[in-house]
C-alpha cells in the first residue's frame, strides 16, 4: 500500500466494510454514526444466550432470561466466602448498566431454605427513566400516562422524536401531570424523562390510574432511572413489557403492578406494606433476600407467579390468609422466620398447584395449617418441611390431606409429630 | 480534534475499543489482525435468533420463542411461511396454519405455531433424575387394543407393554435409575399397530417435576384425563397422527407452548386448558368447538379460536376466568349461548376480535375489563352483522367514555344498544 491517500482509502473501505457486517449482524448503524461510536454497535450485537435450567436457585436478568442456576448445595459451597454474588457471562443491554443482584451472598449462604429467585438490577446509563414505545398507527396510538413530581423537581421528557416538554412543578407538595403525546409516524421511540432541577432532592413517578391503563399496550419497555418513587396506586398497573429497576428506586403505592403481565419484576425495595401490590399479575417475581417488614393484604391474590420467596424480615409480620390466596399457578411458597399467618382459615386457598412450603429453619407456626387444597406436594419437599419445623407446645394441625399424606412413610410424618404437631 | 496525528490516533483508539468489543463477543483478535479484518472477525461473532417482537400474527416456536412477526396486512401478502429454527432430534413438519388459510383469513390475530416429529418418529420424554432413589420415572401409559409399546428408558433397560385385550388398557410404569442425570425415555409401537398415549393418574402427578420435556412421536391418542396434565416442561407436537380427545387435557400444566397440530379437528373436551399457564396456538380450522370450561383460569395473554365447520352456540363458561386475557379473536360461527357474563372476570381484555359478520345471540357484557381501546371498540363495531333482534353490548361507561358518539353509532346503526 503506497500512498497516504490509498491508506486513508483503505481505512474508509474497512470502516464500510465494518458498517455493513454491522447491520447483517442485526444492529442498525446510521451513515452518520462516527467511528468512534462503532464499538458501542458491536457491543449491541445479540449473542446466543443459553438459558440455564430452572433450579432450586435462579438468576434472573430483568427481561426473565435465566442467567445461572444452582442447587442450593451448589449455590452455598460455590458463593461461599463472598462478598457479593459474581456470576461470569452477565448480558449486557445497551444503556444500561449492572446494578447489583437484589440479594445479600450472606444471605444466600446462611439461609436454611431450600428457593431463591435473584434479581439484576439496573441504573440506566444516563439515570433517565426510558420508555420504549411501538407506534404502529400514528392516529390511534399515542403515550397517555401520568407523572408524579415531587416537590420543587423539573423534568425534561424527550419524546424521541424530536419533541422535548418540560414538565415542572414549582409547589412545595408533591403533584401530578399528564404526558399525552402523538408520534409523528410508526417507529420505535426511546422516550427519556430526565431531571434537571431538583432543589429539594425529590423524587418522580408514575401515575398510571385506570384510565389510562388500556393505551398502555405502546409501552414494550420501561427502564427505570434514579430519583424515583413509586406512590401512586396502580403505578405500573395495566402493562405488558419489560421494566429494569435500579436499587434506588422506592415503591410505596398499592395495587403497584396489578394488571400487569410483566415477566419478571426484579424488587430492590426494603419494606413491602402495600396492598394489592401483584394483584391479578401475570408473570414472575424476585424479591429481595431481605426486608425491613412483609405485611400488607392481597399481596399476591389472583397472580399467575409460581415462586413466592417471602425476604427475611427485621420485624416480624404475621399476615392474614388474603396474602396469597387465589395463586392459582404457585408452586412454591417460602416462608423466613419472622413471617406466620394470623388466622387457621385456608391460608394458601386455591393455591391448588402448590409444590413445596418451603421455611427456615425452627418456623413455627402460630395457627393451623391447611395445605390440602393442593395434592402435588413433593415427598422431600414435606420432609424438608417437617425437618425445618421449630417444637411446637401448642396443639397445631398441618392438613396436608390424605393424598400427600399417603406418600409419606409414618417415619416421615413422625418427624412433625415428634415435633408436637398434628399431621391431617 | 485538531491535527492529522490526532486524527491517526484516534483512529488507532476506535481500533482498539472495536478489537476489545470484537473480544468480548468472543471471538479471538489477534494483535496483528489489521483494521481491513476487522469485518470478518464481526462475521464471525455468533449470534443468536433474536426473537420477533409481538405483532398481529405472530409464529411461535415450540419452545414459545416468536420465530416472525407481523402486521396483519403483511402477513396476508406472504409468499411463504417463515423458517424456524433447527433443534436436535426433531424434523420440522410446518405450522399449524397453512400459508392459504393465512392468505384467506378475516380477523386480526392470528397465533401460528411449529409442529415437530421426533426425528425418529417415536416420542421422547427428557427427564433429569436428581435423587436416584426418591425420584423414580413413573408414567401412565395407555396401550390400545391388541397393540404393544416399547419403552426404553435410556439407562439400557427396556421393557414391552402389550395389551392383548379388547380394549385399551393402562399401566403404571415405574422406573429407577441408579445415576443421577438426564435420560431419553422413548416410547414407540411395537409391531406397527394400534396407538397409545398417556394415562397420567392423579396420584402420579406430583412427580411429573422430572419431566423436562416431551416430543410427541406418532400413532398418540391422548383420551385419558390429564393426559398431558400437572406438568411443567417443553411440549412438541406431530402435525398429523396424533388426536387429543381427553378432558383436563392440559390441566394445570405449565408449557411455555402449546402448538396443537392441524389434525386435530375437534374441540369438544371439557377443561382442556383448564388452570393452563402458558401460550396456545389453534390450527385456524376445526370440525366442531364446545365443552365448557375450555380455557377456565389460564394464564393465556391471546386466543384466537378456530373456525368450526359448523356453527357453535358455548356457553358462558368456555372462557370464563381467563383474569390475564388480553387478546381474544372468535369466528363468526361462534356465539354464545346465554346472556349471562360470557367474559366473567376477563378483567384485562383489551382486543376483542371477530370476523367481518359476527352477529351474537344474546346480550354480551364485556365491562369486566376496562382496558379496550378506542380502536379494538371500533373495530369490533365495524365487524359487527346487522341484528334485527334486541341485542345490548354492555362496555360500562369507563370503555365507552372514550369514544365518540360517531364511534358508537357504528354499533347502534346496526340494532345494537351500548350500555
Amino acid at each position: 500500500m503506497g500512498s497516504i491517500t490509498e491508506k486513508l482509502q483503505a481505512i474508509i473501505d474497512s470502516k464500510e466494510d465494518i458498517r455493513t457486517s454491522i447491520i447483517n449482524k442485526g444492529v442498525d448503524v446510521p451513515e452518520s454514526t462516527k467511528f468512534s461510536d462503532y464499538p458501542t454497535k458491536i457491543s449491541s450485537i445479540p449473542t446466543e444466550k443459553i438459558e440455564a435450567p430452572e433450579n432450586d436457585v435462579n438468576f434472573y436478568d430483568y427481561d426473565g432470561f435465566r442467567i445461572a442456576s444452582y442447587t442450593i448445595r451448589g449455590a452455598q459451597s460455590y458463593f461461599e466466602g463472598c462478598d457479593t454474588l459474581r456470576i461470569d457471562n452477565m448480558p449486557t443491554h445497551t444503556g444500561l448498566t449492572f446494578d447489583g443482584w437484589n440479594w445479600d451472598a450472606m444471605d444466600l449462604v446462611k439461609t436454611s431454605r431450600k428457593y431463591a429467585d435473584i434479581g439484576a438490577l439496573y441504573k440506566t446509563t444516563d439515570n433517565a427513566t426510558h420508555i420504549k414505545v411501538l407506534i404502529n398507527n400514528p392516529s390511534i396510538d399515542i403515550l397517555n400516562t401520568g407523572l408524579r413530581l415531587g416537590a420543587k423537581i423539573s423534568l425534561n421528557v424527550d419524546y424521541g422524536d424530536g419533541t422535548v416538554e418540560t414538565k415542572e412543578n414549582t409547589s412545595t407538595s408533591a403533584t401530578n401531570v399528564i404526558i399525552n403525546h402523538t408520534f409523528p409516524s410508526a417507529g420505535f421511540y426511546d422516550v427519556k424523562i430526565s431531571i434537571t432541577s431538583n432543589p429539594n432532592s425529590t423524587r418522580y413517578g408514575f401515575v398510571s390510574t385506570t384510565s389510562y391503563g388500556y393505551r398502555n399496550y405502546v409501552i414494550k419497555e420501561i427502564n427505570i432511572g434514579n430519583n424515583v418513587l413509586l406512590d401512586q396506586s396502580y403505578s405500573l398497573a395495566y402493562l405488558d413489557c419489560k421494566i429494569s429497576f435500579p436499587s434506588s428506586v422506592l415503591i410505596t403505592g398499592t395495587y403497584c403492578f396489578s394488571y400487569s403481565t410483566i415477566p419478571i419484576v426484579n424488587l430492590p425495595v426494603s419494606s413491602f406494606t402495600t396492598n394489592y401490590m401483584f394483584y391479578y399479575f401475570n408473570g414472575n417475581i424476585s424479591l429481595p433476600s431481605s426486608c425491613a417488614s412483609f405485611t400488607g393484604t392481597y399481596f399476591s391474590q389472583y397472580s399467575s407467579i409460581k415462586r413466592v420467596i417471602v425476604p427475611n424480615t427485621i420485624n416480624t409480620s404475621s399476615v392474614g390468609n388474603t396474602l396469597f390466596n387465589n395463586n392459582r399457578h404457585l408452586e412454591v411458597l417460602s416462608l423466613p422466620m419472622g413471617v406466620t399467618f394470623n388466622t387457621s382459615a385456608n391460608t394458601v386457598q386455591n393455591c391448588t398447584y402448590l409444590k413445596e412450603f418451603d421455611v427456615e429453619e425452627g418456623w413455627v407456626p402460630t395457627q393451623n395449617i391447611t395445605l390440602s387444597v393442593s395434592s402435588v406436594f413433593k415427598v422431600d419437599g414435606m420432609v424438608r418441611l417437617f425437618n425445618n419445623l421449630g417444637d411446637t407446645r401448642a396443639a397445631i394441625t398441618i392438613t396436608l390431606g390424605r393424598t400427600n399424606t399417603g406418600r409419606l412413610t409414618s417415619d416421615q410424618i413422625a418427624i412433625a409429630t415428634n415435633k408436637g404437631y398434628t399431621i391431617a | 480534534m485538531g491535527t492529522t496525528v490526532d486524527k491517526l490516533n484516534a483512529i488507532l483508539t476506535t481500533k482498539g475499543n472495536i478489537r476489545t468489543a470484537i473480544i468480548d463477543k468472543g471471538v479471538s483478535v489477534p494483535t496483528a489482525t489489521t483494521l481491513s479484518q476487522y469485518s470478518d472477525k464481526i462475521d464471525s461473532i455468533s449470534t443468536g435468533p433474536v426473537e420477533a417482537i409481538e405483532k398481529d400474527v405472530n409464529f411461535y416456536d415450540y419452545d414459545g420463542f416468536r420465530v416472525a412477526s407481523y402486521s396483519i396486512t403483511e402477513a396476508k401478502a406472504l409468499t411463504a411461511l417463515p423458517t424456524p429454527p433447527t433443534h436436535d432430534g426433531l424434523t420440522f413438519q410446518g405450522w399449524n396454519w397453512t400459508l392459504s388459510q393465512l392468505q384467506n383469513y378475516n380477523r386480526k390475530f392470528a397465533n401460528i405455531g411449529a409442529n415437530y416429529l421426533p426425528s425418529n418418529g417415536v416420542t421422547r420424554i427428557r427427564i433429569k433424575i436428581n435423587t436416584s432413589k426418591e425420584e423414580p420415572f413413573v408414567l401412565g401409559l395407555r396401550v390400545a387394543s391388541k397393540s404393544s409399546v416399547l419403552i426404553n428408558y435410556g439407562d439400557g433397560s427396556q421393557e414391552t407393554k402389550s395389551n392383548t385385550g379388547n380394549s385399551a388398557t393402562n399401566y403404571n410404569l415405574t422406573h429407577s435409575y441408579t445415576t443421577n442425570g438426564e435420560y431419553d425415555v422413548s416410547l414407540s409401537r411395537f409391531g406397527n399397530v394400534g396407538t397409545y398415549g398417556f394415562a397420567n393418574v392423579t396420584s402420579n402427578h406430583y412427580r411429573n417435576y422430572i419431566i423436562k420435556e416431551i416430543n410427541i412421536g406418532q400413532y398418540v391418542l391422548f383420551d385419558q384425563s390429564y393426559s398431558l396434565g400437572y406438568l411443567d416442561c417443553k411440549v412438541s407436537f406431530p402435525s398429523s397422527s396424533f388426536s387429543a380427545t381427553c378432558t383436563y387435557c392440559f390441566a394445570y400444566s405449565s408449557i411455555p407452548q402449546v402448538n396443537l397440530p392441524p389434525c386435530l379437528t375437534a374441540f369438544t373436551s371439557s377443561y382442556f386448558l383448564y388452570y393452563f399457564k402458558g401460550a396456545v396456538s389453534f390450527p385456524p380450522t376445526c370440525s366442531t368447538l364446545t365443552g365448557q370450561y375450555l380455557t377456565q383460569y389460564s394464564s393465556l395473554r391471546s386466543l384466537v379460536l378456530p373456525r368450526p365447520s359448523s356453527n357453535a352456540s358455548v356457553g358462558n363458561t368456555l372462557l370464563s376466568q381467563n383474569y390475564y386475557l388480553k387478546y381474544l379473536s372468535i369466528p363468526s360461527n361462534f356465539t354464545f349461548s346465554t346472556s349471562s357474563n360470557v367474559l366473567q372476570n376477563c378483567r384485562n381484555i383489551t382486543f376483542f376480535d371477530v370476523e367481518s359478520g359476527w352477529t351474537p345471540t344474546q346480550n354480551i357484557t364485556f365491562n369486566a375489563s376496562t382496558c379496550y381501546t378506542i380502536q379494538a371498540m371500533v373495530d369490533f363495531f365495524t365487524n359487527l352483522g346487522t341484528t334485527s333482534s334486541t341485542r345490548t353490548l354492555t362496555f360500562g361507561s369507563t370503555n365507552l367514555g372514550r369514544l365518540t358518539n360517531a364511534q358508537k353509532a357504528i354499533a347502534t346503526d346496526k340494532g345494537y344498544t351500548l350500555a
